[in-house]
């Protein structure tokens, strides 16, 4: 239950669940959207600055996604995480913004390789194991696109906005990546 | 869910960039339902950096959505925070302007329908309403009986003169331009169907000025009545039941205008002071 | 006394029926003075007044240094000047934020950036900002009281002038009321109007007893309450020969008036030397309030 509004209280870590703070968010209370900022910006920042190397855009893009999510309140219906759903929202504006304004990708997704320790795989084993393995024989190319459908939900459309090359392209490094993964994990 | 739980330092170097996609898109895909995980990652972010986004939220979040008025406004090229002064006048609300758009259209049905009978009476309902609409809307435009915030505005340093011509000017704009379309729209009518802007000028002016002496409802109240006590008797007793709307009337009209514009002029200091209901 | 920020002068007041201020004369300073009195004695005109909304029809007035009567003058007082009215009006669609904006631009805010700063602060000051996105018409009287104080605090008034501010509130909300108004206070003028002694008692340094036009008293609170001095006293039963009376508490009946020798006396209250002063007609308000 929130704090009467009309006695002076000292501030109390608030309790209420992601679901309420979005349904008391859409009946206006500013103080439930605060909350919800301070519990998913930060991982939202961190997220995108993995697909978009521009620091700028990226805050613009996570004040653009929490506007949305206070105007959008209501839309929220409730199924799934609310996190998923700030999610949706903050890569789709991230994708109106890159189709004014092409950005730069970060380098694990434009083909630089990333060094991968001893250390990652003992620490991903227990989740991933083979499954890691696999993902990194792959190209960095096949691994963007794979994420950006998979892992971040795009269509093959948005996939191909947010990496800057065609529909086609990405049909057809989706059809390989498959491919090799099933191939790895045979 | 498993029990894993990224620690500290995975989260850290996840946050600086320095882990391989694999790993990072498992900590992605565990934090959307991990609470507590997210809480410690929420470490990695400078904090001034934050506040600056939700400094940048609340300034989109307060601005009130300006809804399509406003918005109209602003393309006319009316400054914003004007528009927004605008934005709380009662009869520049849809509602009021639907109500205005139907009794035109009403009228304008009517003057359809008598049209080319010779008779005219439709042409001259038309006529008297739209010069008269912008009356009415001006009688609620301000005012303690129509203004909730009345009283703030009374106290407040902006002079009360400026805000009256800017909503009067804004009301008698809205109301033109309705007219006009109607008049558009009933194209038999002919250039006469014109003749409603300077009697709307004329009356509503006088209006205005009126109301530097009696409550805006009032003087309202009493230019509706003069004005349609003037043109009902003029169609009767005249042979031309539109020679309230024909040359010389206009010119009166004119006058009407500029005097009205003299009075209000001189007696702007009564809008300074408070009208008590 | 400091400089008087506030003077009032020899002031009347008439409506059609009515003679509203009958020859008030009074000085304000820095800090809280409260206008207490009965309804119908004048209060809301004379804040009105304060507030450059009314004219006096007699008298002179000298607020913050200016003449209100004077259009220039007047302005600049304006321009210093928050003001609270007796019942407070909004606009019926618009937020809280919207609301407080529209004022702001009354009150020369023309800026929109710095005004929507201006905006957030005085609704934190108030403790509105988390409904900041609400409609006004679905807040809590309590929440719109301080709605329509926040409105006030625009632009950080040298005269703070309050009608009834902690009407209708109840004493939590009344407490935090005054909190708020005590804080701001510190180097202003604020003038208040209430019925209620305990917020005269609790708040004002001085106080000045309105009645039927006329102030009746100017002073601080305790010599309100000494004005009752010797003139207080319970009974078991009620004595008919009493100024006031009324049944107290402990079941016992508290008399104000000419003390019987003999009589129970008790320490006045800032209630008791007000009720002296005015009077029957007081006591029925407070008691239905």
């Amino acid at each position: 239950m929130g704090t009467d509004p009309d006695l002076d209280v000292d501030p109390v870590p608030d309790r209420r669940s992601d679901a309420v703070l979005v349904a008391d968010a859409a009946d206006g209370d500013r103080g439930a959207l605060r909350v919800l900022y301070e519990r998913h910006a930060p991982w939202l920042v961190l997220r995108l600055g993995r697909r978009c190397a521009d620091p700028g855009l990226v805050e613009e893009v996570v004040q653009d996604t929490f506007v949305g999510v206070w105007r959008g309140a209501r839309r929220f219906r409730g199924e799934g995480e609310v996190a998923a759903w700030i999610w949706g929202i903050g890569i789709r504006r991230l994708l109106d913004r890159l189709r004014s304004r092409p950005a730069p990708l970060p380098t694990a997704w434009s083909g630089d390789e990333v060094f991968v320790s001893a250390e990652d795989e003992v620490l991903l084993g227990i989740e991933h194991g083979d499954l890691g393995t696999a993902l990194h024989q792959l190209s960095p190319e096949l691994r963007a696109v794979l994420q950006a459908t998979v892992l971040d939900g795009l269509t093959t459309k948005e996939a191909a906005r947010l990496l800057g090359i065609p529909q086609g392209t990405v049909k057809t490094r989706m059809q390989r990546a498959r491919r090799q993964m099933r191939e790895a994990l045979a | 869910m498993t029990t894993w739980h990224a620690d500290d330092t995975t989260l850290a170097r996840y946050a600086g960039g320095t882990i391989d996609d694999a790993a990072a898109a498992s900590i992605e895909a565990h934090l959307i339902a991990c609470e507590p995980c997210r809480m410690a990652v929420s470490a990695q972010v400078v904090p001034a950096r934050l506040d600056r986004m939700w400094a940048g939220v609340l300034d989109e979040v307060d601005a009130p959505t300006p809804g399509p008025i406003e918005r109209g406004l602003a393309a006319v090229g009316v400054r914003p925070h004007v528009a927004r002064l605008l934005a709380a006048t009662p009869s520049l609300r849809l509602s009021w302007l639907a109500a205005q758009a139907v009794a035109l259209g009403t009228a304008v049905v009517a003057a359809e329908a008598t049209a080319g009978r010779g008779a005219d009476v439709g042409l001259f309902l038309f006529l008297v309403v739209a010069a008269l609409l912008p009356v009415l809307g001006v009688a609620v435009a301000y005012g303690p009986g129509s203004d909730p915030a009345y009283e703030v505005g009374v106290a407040a340093p902006m002079r009360g003169i400026r805000l009256v011509t800017i909503r009067a000017t804004a009301v008698l704009a809205a109301s033109a331009v309705l007219a006009g379309v109607a008049a558009v729209a009933a194209p038999s009518l002919g250039w006469i169907a014109a003749a409603w802007l300077l009697p709307s000028l004329g009356l509503t002016t006088a209006t205005l000025a009126l109301s530097t002496a009696v409550r805006p409802i009032m003087a309202a109240g009493a230019v509706t009545g003069a004005w349609l006590i003037v043109t009902s008797v003029t169609a009767v007793r005249a042979a031309d039941r539109l020679a309230a709307f024909r040359g010389t009337a206009q010119v009166l009209f004119v006058v009407l205008t500029f005097v009205s514009l003299w009075v209000l002029t001189r007696r702007r200091h009564t809008f300074e002071r408070g009208v008590m209901p | 006394m400091s400089v008087p920020t506030v003077q009032v002068i020899g002031v009347e007041k008439r409506f059609l029926r009515t003679t509203a201020l009958q020859g008030v004369t009074f000085d304000a300073a820095a800090g809280i003075t409260g206008l207490l009195g009965p309804n119908g004695a004048g209060k809301t005109t004379l804040l009105r007044m304060l507030a450059t909304v009314l004219a006096p029809d007699t008298g002179e007035l000298r607020l913050l240094g200016w003449d209100p009567g004077n259009a220039e003058e007047r302005l600049a007082i304006r321009r210093r000047l928050g003001y609270m009215p007796q019942e407070p009006g909004f606009h019926r669609n618009f937020t809280t934020f919207e609301f407080v904006d529209y004022v702001a631009i009354l009150k020369e805010m023309v800026e929109r950036r710095a005004r929507h700063d201006e905006v957030r602060r005085v609704l934190s000051l108030v403790g509105l900002e988390d409904v900041a996105g609400r409609k006004i018409k679905n807040l809590s009287g309590g929440m719109r009281r301080r709605v329509a104080l926040a409105q006030a605090l625009l632009g950080d008034p040298d005269l703070l002038v309050l009608d009834e501010p902690t009407a209708g509130l109840d004493p939590a909300q009344r407490l935090r009321f005054r909190e708020i108004v005590s804080e701001r206070a510190e180097a202003r003028t604020v003038i208040l109007s209430t019925h209620q002694t305990e917020d005269v008692a609790a708040l004002c340094p001085r106080v000045v007893v309105m009645d039927e036009g006329r102030a009746l008293f100017d002073g601080t609170p305790a010599e309100l309450a000494g004005i009752a001095s010797g003139r207080v006293w319970l009974a078991a039963e009620r004595a008919a020969d009493a100024h006031l009376s009324w049944r107290a508490g402990d079941g016992r009946h508290r008399h104000i008036g000419t003390a019987p020798s003999g009589a129970d006396l008790v320490e006045p209250t800032v209630e008791d030397g007000y009720l002296l002063l005015v009077g029957r007609r007081a006591l029925e308000a407070e008691e239905a309030a």
